[in-house]
């Protein structure tokens, strides 16, 4: 359905994005409305189910899904900025309906209309239009499920390439998973520590100033570790560069450090 | 009741070890340039790679559904080249039919091939203490034999060794070699064990391979190799026991070329490896050198219970190593953290099904499910969902821990009313601002301590972004 | 032990049913580069070979053979001095090998010498996709010696190099009503990475695999 025509968009924001670092829904805002779209925001979402699922417990899985898919399936287009929770409601709920024929339609038509955030503007809008600024040496991580699930890899590069006064550097390893893992960071942690361990010592010696990524669930782990090293380098969500959202704090950066900005 | 006892459950405790071992991490370390170069090279060069990957999964899933037949077919393939069959239900009527192989033969000693089903069944320490000694040939596996160690990897088993290691180890070991000799290099080392293992070859009165493939349509067995040991281990003595499980049964010759186009290349990158041989019943009348008894003893151990359900794709593994060595958790931890025989994701996957899932309940749950074993498995076996299968399994048999499963439902109860949700999220995220907001980011947070151990959590912003939304009235919230 | 064959059986007959995996229609893709025209099969065979680090000689007829061999043996760049050559196959013993004893390296057929620190014998056929020698247990030949000797020289007529694997099987199975107890596809000398990764040529089989092309 389209409001004149304009694409309407729904932004599946994620609970962690809607509870920790709330400006990456507003760069997602922004960067759709400024693509042309009429961006909406369900005020019932809550979360995708990932951490039932991944936990085993499909019947809670099934009613979060289910409630996920009733509040988003009667807009035009389903946006997430997270790779994980998009791939969760594209590749998974389809998986955790497969037995019940009313619900494996419904899965499958919102699979179908879901994306995420980077691939929705490059591959759906042939947005180009990306009119942001940013100084310094930026690396890049690949999250898994974006990566793998989805296909994200050039698209937000492509993206990142309409930023003003950045530049890129390759990142050793940088599609090997930092550790994160949904529940798997808390119930193996020192495991976890050793995989963002090496995240962080492939990203400092990149010579990066700066690491993005699509996912937050990535971005505050490897910031942490990032801030818990003491290193100078700043994390930020790919939106907020490419919404030009970069003049506050980053991903766990302590106040003096933005004063030397 | 496993053979050899399983450690899967102290995983946690094994791999805070490993990741401490600083000798492991820098064997571990070598895996990227090693193994997954290597096999990326391969891949490169066959276009075809993604079509052959396809076609085996069909072979193994068209083997499986109907696998009564084709193992009733190599059955009669090896009776009528002169060879017997045996089956076994379990560990313990394996290791007894093997045993009474043995004593027939009057074996004083036993040469062996690689074989992760021996490791399975806990052969060797089963043959020592009956006063037969098995004598491990393949390097990898002679030189955990003198280590008193088990393998870490089912294609390189001594893959967390260094150089070094080996060195001490054969020093201490082949006191034989009286005086000082040069074990400076690789070549050295793997001459020295030729040396050594040449003599146990001529004395073993059986040879115990395993098997990488069955061929029904001629009742072979096949064993893919480098060093040309397993071939002296089912040549050289009188008799020749095969012991495989019944799963690795395959249709003809052509399905094993389809196979083995796709073994080397994702086990080591190798286009071909230095051998593949077939063995098809006892040696012939004309023929100089070959066993006089030829037995394959075929083992189930859980895997018929795994025919017919979701989990069945399991079955397909063709043992290549790819996805240990792809895995980013077998990269930091290494094999024996997963303590029992098969480490890495098909570990994770298969373990459960042969030892239950009660004594290895940690394997599925140690992973991110970051996919790359799945991209990487040449036949394409679905691992990460049947790693969450399990976890389900886990779940509804109550087997989580209580905390996690408390939790949960905590989140549950959020996820599904989302007044509730926006409620706790708000009051949550006001008192983490508040408290975080000098610093940006918490060095220690109450509740989250395995988080905070190893890294700081940043601190979130000061409303959620559904306070913010809402308020700015700036786009449709509905 | 027939309880277990009844419980496998029984097992797997009740089980393979309950979900029928999706299962495409079976096919058998043989990849390109595996399928060159017949003129370029001797040259893809050599390239694989040489790749796995076999050497390659080429003589004209089977009389020839000693000569090559005393040729190879005899190269200044070896390390050790060979002391024995065990003839493997009935083609070649009746070669005239004194041209090799010249060379102070004894030669027999006899089959208490099969492990000799030289073994030479005849391929039934090669493979080109990989380089491949097949090697058969037949009347008079040792399957052990294929392994045994530091040193591994084989014999193969060059029309007798076909292009993949499958070809391979159908050749030996049209040779052979009832498959020979030993088939083996030997690429190259053995070797092994067992020692952190690194590449080391020669283990328990033989160190170096000479082909001769007729």
């Amino acid at each position: 359905m389209r409001t004149g025509n304009r694409p309407e968009v729904a932004l599946f924001v994620t609970c962690l994005v809607d509870m920790f670092r709330p400006n990456v829904g507003l760069a997602a805002v922004q960067l759709l409305a400024r693509s042309g779209c009429e961006v909406v925001v369900p005020k019932h979402q809550t979360c995708c189910g990932q951490p039932a699922y991944n936990t085993g417990d499909d019947k809670v899985a099934r009613r979060i899904a289910g409630q996920t898919i009733e509040i988003l399936e009667n807009y035009a287009h389903i946006v997430v900025p997270s790779g994980s929770c998009a791939g969760m409601l594209k590749e998974h709920y389809p998986k955790l309906f497969a037995s019940e024929p009313d619900w494996s339609g419904r899965a499958k038509a919102l699979a179908a209309k879901t994306y995420e955030l980077t691939d929705f503007l490059v591959n759906v809008l042939g947005f180009d239009n990306v009119r942001a600024h940013y100084d310094g040496r930026v690396c890049y991580h690949d999250s898994c499920a974006g990566l793998r699930e989805l296909g994200i890899k050039e698209q937000p590069r492509t993206l990142l390439k309409g930023v003003d006064g950045m530049s890129s550097v390759p990142l050793r390893d940088e599609e090997v998973c930092c550790g994160f893992g949904g529940l798997f960071c808390i119930k193996y942690p020192e495991v976890s520590g050793e995989m963002v361990g090496r995240k962080v010592k492939n990203i400092v010696a990149s010579g990066a100033d700066t690491l993005l990524a699509g996912d937050l669930g990535c971005l505050l782990n490897i910031a942490g570790k990032l801030t818990r090293e003491g290193c100078n380098i700043r994390v930020w969500h790919v939106a907020e560069v490419l919404a030009g959202m970069t003049s506050g704090r980053a991903i766990g950066e302590s106040e003096k450090r933005s004063a030397g900005n | 009741m496993p053979a050899i006892k399983s450690t899967c459950n102290e995983f946690r405790v094994n791999a805070g070890d490993a990741i401490r071992n600083r000798q492991l991490q820098t064997s571990l370390a070598k895996l990227g340039d090693g193994f997954q170069a290597s096999r990326a090279a391969a891949v490169k060069e066959l276009p075809e790679f993604e079509q052959l990957r396809d076609e085996a999964r069909n072979i193994k899933r068209h083997v499986m559904t109907n696998l009564d037949t084709y193992l009733v077919q190599f059955e009669e393939k090896v009776l009528e080249s002169g060879g017997r069959v045996h089956w076994a239900s379990t560990p313990q009527q394996a290791r007894e039919t093997i045993l009474s192989i043995c004593r027939g033969a009057c074996a004083k000693t036993v040469t062996k091939g690689k074989s992760m089903v021996s490791e399975e069944i806990g052969l060797n320490d089963f043959l020592a203490e009956q006063g037969i000694e098995p004598v491990e040939t393949d390097l990898g596996e002679y030189i955990l034999q003198l280590r008193k160690e088990a393998p870490s990897h089912i294609v390189a088993p001594a893959v967390h060794l260094s150089q070094q290691q080996i060195r001490q180890t054969f020093v201490d070991a082949h006191t034989q070699f009286a005086g000082p000799r040069d074990l400076s290099t690789a070549e050295s080392l793997v001459d020295e064990a030729r040396k050594v293992l040449r003599n146990r070859f001529f004395q073993a009165d059986v040879g115990i391979t395993g098997a990488n493939y069955l061929i029904a349509e001629t009742g072979s067995t096949v064993i893919v190799t480098n060093e040309g040991n397993g071939d002296l281990t089912q040549t050289l003595p009188k008799v020749h026991i095969v012991l495989t499980t019944i799963e690795r049964v395959i249709p003809t010759l052509r399905d094993l070329s389809a196979f083995l186009r796709l073994l080397a290349r994702s086990a080591t990158g190798q286009e071909a490896t230095a051998y593949v041989s077939l063995s098809t019943g006892p040696k012939r009348e004309q023929d100089l050198h070959g066993p006089e008894e030829f037995h394959v003893v075929l083992l189930d151990n859980g895997r018929s219970k795994l025919l017919g359900t979701e989990d069945q794709d399991v079955l397909n593994c063709i043992r290549c190593g790819a996805c240990m060595n792809h895995c980013p958790v077998y990269a930091s931890v290494g094999g024996h953290a997963y303590g029992w025989v098969y480490p890495g994701p098909i570990g994770a996957a298969l373990t459960p099904a042969l030892i239950g899932l009660q004594q290895s309940a940690d394997l599925p749950n140690a992973s991110t499910f970051c996919g790359r074993c799945v991209q990487v498995c040449p036949v394409k076996i679905p691992l990460t969902d049947i790693m969450r299968r399990w976890r389900s399994r886990e779940h509804s048999g109550k087997l989580s821990s209580p905390l996690q499963r408390a939790l949960l439902r905590l989140w549950a109860v959020c996820a599904l009313h989302p007044h509730v949700y926006h409620f706790i999220a708000r009051l949550g995220v006001l008192i983490m601002y508040r408290l975080g907001r000098r610093k940006n980011r918490f060095r220690f947070l109450l509740f989250a301590q395995a988080w905070t151990q190893y890294r700081d959590f940043p601190a979130p912003q000061p409303k959620t972004f559904h306070a913010v939304i809402k308020k700015s009235g700036g786009i449709r919230y509905e | 032990m027939s309880d277990a064959r009844r419980a496998i059986f029984s097992a797997i007959s009740r089980n393979k049913k309950k979900i029928a995996m999706r299962c495409g229609k079976i096919t058998h893709t043989i990849p390109l580069h595996a399928r060159p025209p017949d003129r370029q099969l001797q040259k893809l065979f050599e390239e694989k070979a040489i790749a796995s680090s076999a050497t390659i000689d080429h003589i004209g007829s089977l009389k020839e053979l000693p000569d090559a061999v005393r040729r190879f043996l005899c190269d200044h760049r070896r390390r050790t001095a060979p002391q024995r050559l065990f003839i493997n196959h009935p083609l070649l013993t009746p070669l005239d090998w004194a041209t090799v004893n010249e060379a102070s390296v004894d030669v027999s057929a006899d089959p208490a010498f099969f492990d000799a620190d030289v073994g030479i014998t005849c391929a039934f056929c090669g493979i080109a996709e990989t380089g491949s020698l097949v090697l058969l247990s037949e009347t008079g030949v040792s399957s052990a010696a294929y392994f045994l000797p530091g040193v591994l020289i084989v014999a193969l007529p060059k029309d007798q190099i076909v292009p993949v694997q499958e070809t391979a099987w159908a050749k030996v199975q049209r040779a052979y009503s009832r498959l020979p107890r030993t088939v083996t596809l030997v690429t190259g000398p053995s070797r092994t990475g067992d020692i952190e990764q690194k590449l080391v040529i020669g283990a328990h089989g033989p160190r170096e695999v000479h082909m001769v092309l007729i």
